[in-house]
């Protein structure tokens, strides 16, 4: 059952964008997690039609997330009186577009259900529900999931060697599936070498990484350039939207910090405060 | 032997040169990509060459359920997420599977509908190409939706499925049918009773009916949580109907 905003359903459906009720929302917040072998779904509810709420604590109703992913066929349908659950699921079960649709829905018939904010037009009540009608909807969720969206988005960059750069210089290359951070033969050993240093890596990470990541985004940024079929491209994207980050809304370097989680508290941390590991 | 999957770089290029390849993909081989290990990457899971090497078909006989079956025990325990991945899949119809794939989609005479063909058949083409049309991939999809229905064998589930072209489009490309496993099995469960006696919910408008009967029930429960004998009651009401 999708969520439709102009669908009128026979009975009362607390729905964003509906007029069923005249006050009260339901909202979930839905957060995904991957490690080596699992998927971690976390799922919180919000509920504040007080009439809902008592059909759950009666057992009457229950919350609902059903959890999609039409590329490997799966869907799992999570149900729970308590407002927080998490579950976890095999990594190998989803790949791609994963839906979240979060229902309130009714797990045995309630004969007589009552709420003041019930629009009119549906009579006085009281109404009455069975088993598997909805009380409740919010608006499906969408999530991308790949290894590759869970990694350090600098995963999706390559250091390559440069034979005619200058020393000082680097260039950053858009046109493979991976990012190329393009330097001198000399400064790519130097780099491999500090990779292996856990502080040099954090200065790594602030100052070459940094800057290739923001001209990345920039890049997906302008209208004018065209990265589709690019897994950099698609990568950055969907990692962004599973962070909620929209990229016509700030500015590069801002979306940077977010994509790479704030690295400047790496360099405080290590470099600054010298924090050994 | 190790499942090896194509490198991406090298599923562009052979998508790009199937006109100048036409003729390896008509009556050739693809031994040279294998004999570069530079063109394909070695996973860790096993996959059983044997069965793999069984799976055929003739002109009057596409053995569609036994080869399911094949493929999917062939493919052990592989994850639908490498599932989802077509360099797998292509690697194996330009190898393994090469022979199968011309018996099965005979390579049109006429070059431009050859292309199409060995584009459709050998590649993994838009949304649907790797559960529909790749022919390789194809088989493992279908086995492993049918191996999740409850209470029929792989093989009573695959006879279901596969009989009827249009039942099977019905069922497989609509989401709320493939996805949830108790909606799944109790729709391959009426089948299989109707397989076994008359066939007549195979019968194009009936299952059609019956599908819509199910849309609208869906409409206004949410059939995905309720239990398989509360959707097998909605369901039979819509066969009654469609009587």
């Amino acid at each position: 059952m999708k969520f439709d905003k102009y669908k009128a359903f026979p009975y009362p459906v607390l729905r964003p964008e509906s007029d069923d009720y005249k006050d009260g929302e339901f909202q979930a917040s839905v957060e995904f997690a991957i490690d080596k072998d699992t998927i971690k779904v976390s799922i919180g509810y919000a509920l504040s039609a007080e009439e809902i709420t008592n059909e759950i604590l009666k057992g009457n109703a229950e919350y609902v997330c059903m959890i999609s992913c039409r590329d490997t066929y799966f869907q799992q349908v999570i149900s729970t009186p308590e407002k927080k659950i998490e579950a976890d699921f095999d990594i190998g079960a989803m790949r791609g577009e994963v839906k979240v649709n979060p229902y309130v829905v009714v797990k045995k018939a309630i004969t007589s259900f009552i709420a003041p904010d019930i629009n009119p037009e549906f009579g006085s009540g009281p109404f009455q529900f069975v088993e598997g009608d909805v009380l409740a909807q919010d608006e499906a969720q969408v999530f991308y999931i790949d290894r590759d969206l869970f990694k350090p988005i600098t995963s999706v960059f390559d250091l390559v060697k440069k034979d005619d750069l200058s020393d000082g210089l680097w260039t950053v290359g858009f046109e493979e599936d991976h990012i190329q951070i393009e330097v001198s033969p000399k400064m790519k050993e130097a780099i491999d070498a500090a990779r292996n240093d856990h502080k040099k890596r954090v200065v790594l990470l602030n100052s070459i990484y940094f800057a290739a990541v923001m001209q990345a985004v920039q890049n997906l940024k302008d209208p004018n350039e065209n990265f589709e079929g690019k897994k950099w491209a698609e990568v950055i994207r969907r990692q962004a939207h599973n962070k909620g980050i929209n990229l016509e809304g700030h500015d590069a370097y801002y979306i940077a910090e977010l994509l790479m989680q704030q690295p400047i508290k790496l360099l405080d941390a290590y470099v600054f405060k010298g924090v050994d590991l | 032997m190790k499942a090896r999957f194509f490198k991406a770089v090298k599923v562009q290029e052979l998508l790009a040169a199937v006109g100048e390849n036409l003729e390896l993909y008509r009556a050739g081989n693809f031994d040279f990509l294998v004999n570069d290990p530079a063109n394909y990457f070695e996973t860790d899971f096993e996959i059983n060459a044997d069965k793999l090497s069984r799976i055929d078909c003739g002109k009057d006989n596409l053995k569609e359920v036994e080869n399911c079956i094949l493929m999917y025990e062939a493919m052990g325990k592989i994850s639908h997420y490498l599932a989802r991945d077509e360099r797998l899949w292509i690697y194996l119809t330009h190898t393994l599977l090469l022979s199968y794939v011309r018996n099965r989609w005979p390579i049109p005479d006429d070059d431009e509908k050859a292309i199409k063909y060995i584009r459709n058949h050998f590649f993994c083409i838009g949304a649907r190409g790797i559960e529909r049309d790749n022919a390789s991939s194809r088989l493992w999809w279908m086995a492993s939706l049918c191996n999740r229905t409850d209470g029929l064998s792989l093989e009573e589930a695959l006879a279901c499925l596969l009989f009827q072209s249009d039942v099977r489009a019905n069922i497989v490309e609509r989401p709320t049918t493939s996805q949830n496993i108790r909606i799944f099995s109790a729709i391959l469960k009426k089948l299989y009773e109707s397989y076994k006696v008359d066939k007549k919910l195979f019968e194009r408008d009936r299952f059609r009916s019956v599908m819509k009967w199910l849309n609208l029930a869906g409409g206004v429960k949410l059939l995905g949580a309720l239990p398989e004998i509360k959707i097998m009651n909605i369901l039979e009401e819509g066969i009654e109907k469609a009587n």
